[in-house]
C-alpha cells in the first residue's frame, strides 16, 4: 500500500482551510519509538503536545498519515519520529550467516563474520528508510512551520529479550540471538548518517539523543531503557519533551 | 546406388533438418552427453550470455546453485544491482578461460596476483570484478574478495553439473600473467604499456586453460559434468586495427574449435550450440537487437528451450516460479517491527 503524496497533501490542506484546527505547539508523529514520548507527557498532563502514533502494518489504517487527522491541528513545530527502527529491521537479530561490516576505516569487524561491503548495507537501509522519508516530506508538505527529527535512542549493548519477543519466537520454532552489540551500534550509526542527508534535503532540523542518556560507550544507558532490546522508557521520553520545548521557544537542537 | 549420405538422420541435412522454413523449429542438438535433473546442482559461469543461462535455468526448475549468496537483508533487486545471483558467485563476468583457470588458482590459493586495487572517484575496484562496485577501503576489499574466493572454493565442491560460456579470446594480461575482463584504465585504475600487455588467445591455448581449469574443478568434484558454450554476442570493441567483425568471428572461432576439442576428448565434457542458434542463417538475424549485438530475449527463449529439452526432459519441466517461503531475514524484519507493534498496543 502507497499514498499519493501529492493528492493527499491537497486533501490535507483543503481540510485546514474548512475545518478548525487544534493550536498546539507540538505535534509529534511517528512509530514505537513515541510512546516514551507520550507516556511523559500523560505522566505530566501535557497540554502542549500531541502525538500520533502509526503502526507498522501496512494493512491498518494507523499505518499511514490521514488527512483528517493532520489537518486537526495547527501545531507551532512539527517532530518527527519515524524512521526509528530500520537498523534492529537489518540487524537485531543474527542471520542464519553472521554478517559484520566497516564502518570507517578505523574500524574492524568481528573474526569470523562474513564482511559485506558498507555500501551494500547502506543501500539496503536506505531501502528500508525511503518509505518513512516518504512520511516526512508528507509532514513537511503539510504544516509551513519549522521541523525537526527526533534521532531515535541508541541500541542497547545488552540486556535479555523481551519476553514477547522469546513468545513469537517460541511460537514461529526459532532460535532467536540478538545481533553483537558493536554490530547494532554500526548500524544504528549507518541509520544516523543517513536520516542526516534525508532529513538535510527536508530543511528538517535532527534533534539529537538527550544528554546523559548514554553509556560510556555509547549505548542507551540503563535508566532509560524500557526492558527490550530497543527502546526507552518514559524518563527519555520526558528529556526528549524537554528538548523539543527548548527548540521550539530559542531554535537550538542542543539546549 | 548407396553413398555416405543415402540414409542419413535428417538433422544431418540442411534441406531436410528442420528449422530453414519455421526457424523456431531449429534445434542443432543431435544428442547429448548426459542430463540434469531437477535435483542436481547447477553453477554456472561466463561471460554476459551466461547470465540468461543461469535466470532460465533457474525460472524451470532447476537446483541452480548461489554459493555466494546475498545478504539476507537484500531484496531481489538491491542483489542484482550489486551482482548477485547472475553467476553462482559474485565474480562477474569471466570472458576468458584464463580468467576461468585463475579464478580456480586464486580459489585454492595458488595463485596471488600482484594487482592493485583500481582507483576510482567512487572508491577502489577489484580489478578481477570491477562490476561489482567500489569499496570504501583497501581492508574492506580484500576481506570481501576473500569470502568471494572462498565461497568459489565452495561451488567447486557443491556443484554437479558446470555451465561455462566462453566469450572471448582478447584480453589484458598483467605483467604477473594476471588475466582481466576489461581493460585497465577503463572503470578504472591506470593503463601502464610497460606492465600491461595484449594478447589474443590461440586455439591451443584456450584448450590449455580449459584443462587446466577443469583439472582443478575435478581435484575437489570428481564427478562434475560440465558443458561448455560459446556466447553470441559480438565484441565490442578490438584491441587490433581491423574491423571489430573480423576479430569476433576470429574469436569465436577459435572458441568454437577450443571447446570442441575439449569436450571430443572428455566423456563429461559436453557443447551445447548456443552460438549456433543464434547466428543461424535459419533465423535470420532476428535474434540480434538494434545494435546489431545484444541478443534478443526471443534468441535466449529458443537457446533455452532446446537446452531444456536435451538436458532435462523438457516435458517434464514445468516453468512455475518457485514460491519462497519467507526468508529468515523477513522473518527477523518481521519480529523486530512487531516488538514496536507490540509497544503500540498500550499507547492508544
Amino acid at each position: 500500500m502507497s499514498q499519493d503524496i501529492t493528492g493527499a497533501t491537497r486533501l490535507t490542506r483543503f481540510l485546514q482551510a474548512v475545518r478548525p484546527r487544534r493550536r498546539v505547539p507540538l505535534l509529534v508523529v511517528g512509530r514505537s519509538h513515541t510512546r516514551a514520548l507520550a507516556l511523559a507527557a500523560e505522566a505530566e498532563g501535557a497540554r502542549d503536545v500531541a502525538t500520533i502514533i502509526m503502526t507498522n502494518n501496512p494493512n491498518e489504517q494507523r499505518a499511514w498519515l490521514n488527512p483528517l487527522e493532520l489537518s486537526a491541528y495547527a501545531p507551532g513545530l512539527v517532530v518527527s519520529m519515524v524512521a526509528g527502527n530500520h537498523h534492529n529491521r537489518l540487524g537485531l537479530f543474527e542471520p542464519e550467516e553472521p554478517f559484520d561490516f566497516l564502518f570507517d576505516e578505523n574500524d574492524s569487524v568481528i573474526p569470523g563474520r562474513r564482511l559485506v561491503r558498507r555500501a551494500e548495507i547502506a543501500a539496503a537501509m536506505l531501502a528500508e528508510i525511503k518509505p518513512a522519508t516518504a512520511i516526512m516530506e508528507k509532514l513537511r508538505a503539510a504544516y509551513d512551520v519549522p521541523m525537526v527529527h527526533v534521532t531515535a535512542p541508541p541500541p542497547v549493548a545488552t540486556g535479555a529479550l523481551d519476553q514477547r519477543i522469546m513468545n513469537r519466537a517460541a511460537r514461529s520454532g526459532r532460535d532467536l540471538r540478538l545481533s553483537p552489540p558493536s554490530l547494532r551500534m554500526k548500524l544504528y550509526r549507518l541509520q544516523k548518517e543517513i536520516l542526516a542527508k534525508e532529513c538535510a534535503a527536508l530543511d528538517c532540523t535532527i534533534l539529537p539523543v538527550p544528554e546523559g542518556t548514554l553509556d560510556e560507550n555509547g549505548f542507551l544507558a540503563a535508566p532509560f531503557q524500557k526492558g527490550d532490546a530497543t527502546h526507552a522508557n518514559p524518563r527519555y521520553g520526558a528529556l526528549v519533551l524537554g528538548q523539543l520545548r527548548a527548540y521550539a521557544a530559542d531554535g537550538k537542537a542542543n539546549p | 546406388m548407396t553413398h555416405p549420405y543415402a540414409d542419413i538422420a535428417d538433422y544431418r541435412h540442411w534441406r531436410r533438418a528442420p528449422g530453414a522454413a519455421v526457424p523456431a523449429q531449429l534445434d542443432p542438438v543431435a544428442r547429448t552427453k548426459f542430463s540434469i535433473s531437477r535435483e542436481e546442482p547447477v553453477a554456472t559461469a561466463g561471460s554476459c550470455f551466461a547470465q540468461h543461462v543461469m535466470r532460465h535455468l533457474d525460472r524451470n526448475g532447476f537446483n541452480t546453485l548461489i554459493a555466494e549468496a546475498p545478504p539476507t537483508f537484500f531484496g531481489n533487486k538491491l542483489a542484482t544491482q550489486f551482482g548477485y545471483g547472475i553467476f553462482s558467485t559474485r565474480s562477474g563476468n569471466v570472458y576468458t578461460a584464463r580468467q576461468l583457470v585463475q579464478l580456480f588458482q586464486r580459489a585454492e590459493g595458488s595463485f596471488v596476483p600482484e594487482a592493485e586495487p583500481w582507483d576510482t572517484p567512487e572508491g577502489l575496484l577489484d580489478p578481477f570484478r570491477p562490476s561489482v562496485g567500489a569499496f570504501s577501503s583497501l581492508a574492506e576489499l580484500e576481506a570481501e574478495r576473500a569470502y568471494h574466493l572462498d565461497r568459489v572454493g565452495e561451488m567447486l565442491r557443491g556443484l554437479s553439473v558446470f555451465v561455462f560460456t566462453l566469450g572471448l579470446t582478447e584480453a589484458w594480461l598483467d605483467r604477473d600473467g594476471a588475466a582481466f575482463p576489461i581493460a585497465p584504465g577503463t572503470a578504472g585504475g591506470t593503463f601502464d604499456p610497460a606492465r600491461h600487455s595484449f594478447v589474443n588467445f590461440s586455439v591451443d591455448e584456450v584448450v590449455a586453460d580449459l584443462r587446466a581449469a577443469l583439472e582443478l574443478l575435478r581435484a575437489v568434484n570428481p564427478n562434475a559434468k560440465i558443458i561448455l558454450t560459446v556466447s553470441p554476442v559480438p565484441l565490442m570493441a578490438t584491441a587490433l586495427d581491423r574491423h571489430v567483425l573480423v576479430s569476433t568471428v576470429y574469436s569465436k572461432s577459435v572458441l568454437r574449435v577450443a571447446a570442441e576439442t575439449v569436450a571430443g576428448a572428455d566423456s563429461a565434457v559436453d557443447y551445447f550450440p548456443s552460438y549456433e542458434i543464434i547466428t543461424a542463417p535459419h533465423v535470420r538475424g532476428r535474434y540480434f537487437g538494434p545494435d546489431a549485438r545484444a541478443v534478443t530475449e526471443d534468441g535466449v527463449r529458443h537457446v533455452m528451450r532446446v537446452f531444456l529439452k536435451h538436458y532435462g526432459g523438457a516435458d517434464q519441466v514445468t516453468p512455475a516460479k518457485r514460491s519462497a517461503p519467507p526468508s529468515q531475514s523477513q522473518e527477523n524484519a518481521a519480529i523486530a517491527e512487531a516488538i514496536c507493534d507490540e509497544e503500540l498496543l498500550g499507547a492508544r
